[in-house]
């Protein structure tokens, strides 16, 4: 059998014209600043620019931005995410709220393709990405699914 | 996953078999649905006929429900996914990312969020026919 999620993600990636993944060996030094504020800075200078936060065990960016309680995706042959102070955001936090996400390392490798495989970013200048700490198994696999990182 | 965006990554997985197998028509293309997508057939159905291109013009799509089981690891209980127990919320929250079962369902013997999904994820591609291109 076939997963036929993987055949589309670099198609989804397709409009995004370059993507900068915020990754280190371990947790806690500040990846999700840093990739908030990058976001940020290039929405300043004029980009259209899209923040992914891939960090499923501990999502921090909607914190960082102060997502608006009630702000989600819209269905269009996908989920195209919402857009706020001219930045478009993607995140779990949507879908799963405060409450905590026990997940295992299968379960984060779907969670992940699920998200790559429906999310649709449209064109954009630059795609930040806040990626996990560490370099276990959703690095990896953001690695062997993303041709461009 | 959305039903449109599900029918065209099934389209794009068959298109690539296709050309591996050197088919120069699809004839039948049999999918496997898991219950926790909540996937609707007509609708998934209707997306892979307004979405497929030629290779496919005379295919017939094949849609299976696959029930869900779920495996707690702490107790080994079993058990099977109830949509009906779950608001609307929180059932669309699983319909796009089934892993997000695991902020909302616990075991109904010992209250574990830690289960395994053994059957009912996800969307496969379970196989295609057509025909071969000849020599």
């Amino acid at each position: 059998m076939v997963d036929p999620r993987i055949s589309v993600i670099n198609q989804r990636l397709s409009g995004i014209k370059r993507i900068v993944a915020v990754s280190s060996g371990k947790g806690g030094v500040g990846k999700s600043v840093v990739a908030t504020a990058l976001a940020l800075l290039l929405v300043k200078e004029g980009c259209r620019v899209g923040l992914f936060d891939l960090d499923f065990t501990g999502p921090s960016t909607h914190i960082i931005l102060g997502v608006p309680k009630g702000v989600e995706p819209k269905e269009e042959k996908g989920l195209v995410p919402p857009t706020f102070d001219g930045l478009t955001y993607m995140s779990l936090v949507y879908f799963v709220g405060d409450n905590p996400a026990p997940l295992r390392g299968v379960d984060v490798s779907n969670a992940l393709i699920e998200l790559l495989s429906v999310t649709q970013w449209g064109e954009l200048d630059f795609l930040v990405i806040d990626m996990p700490p560490g370099i276990g198994d959703p690095v990896l696999d953001l690695v062997r699914l993303v041709e461009r990182i | 996953m959305h039903e449109w965006a599900l029918a065209e990554a099934i389209l794009a997985s068959a298109k690539q078999v296709a050309e591996q197998e050197s088919l120069k028509e699809v004839t039948e293309v049999t999918i496997k649905v898991g219950e926790l997508q909540q996937v609707e057939p007509p609708i998934l159905r209707f997306a892979l006929t307004q979405m497929k291109t030629d290779l496919f013009r005379n295919a017939k799509f094949h849609i299976l429900k696959i029930n869900s089981t779920l495996k707690c690891r702490v107790c080994a209980t079993k058990w099977q996914f109830n949509l009906k127990k779950l608001d609307k919320a929180t059932a669309e929250a699983i319909h796009f990312v089934p892993e997000a079962s695991h902020s909302f369902i616990k075991c109904p013997k010992c209250g574990s969020p830690d289960f395994e999904i053994i059957n009912g994820r996800g969307v496969w591609l379970q196989n295609i026919k057509g025909v071969k291109h000849n020599g």
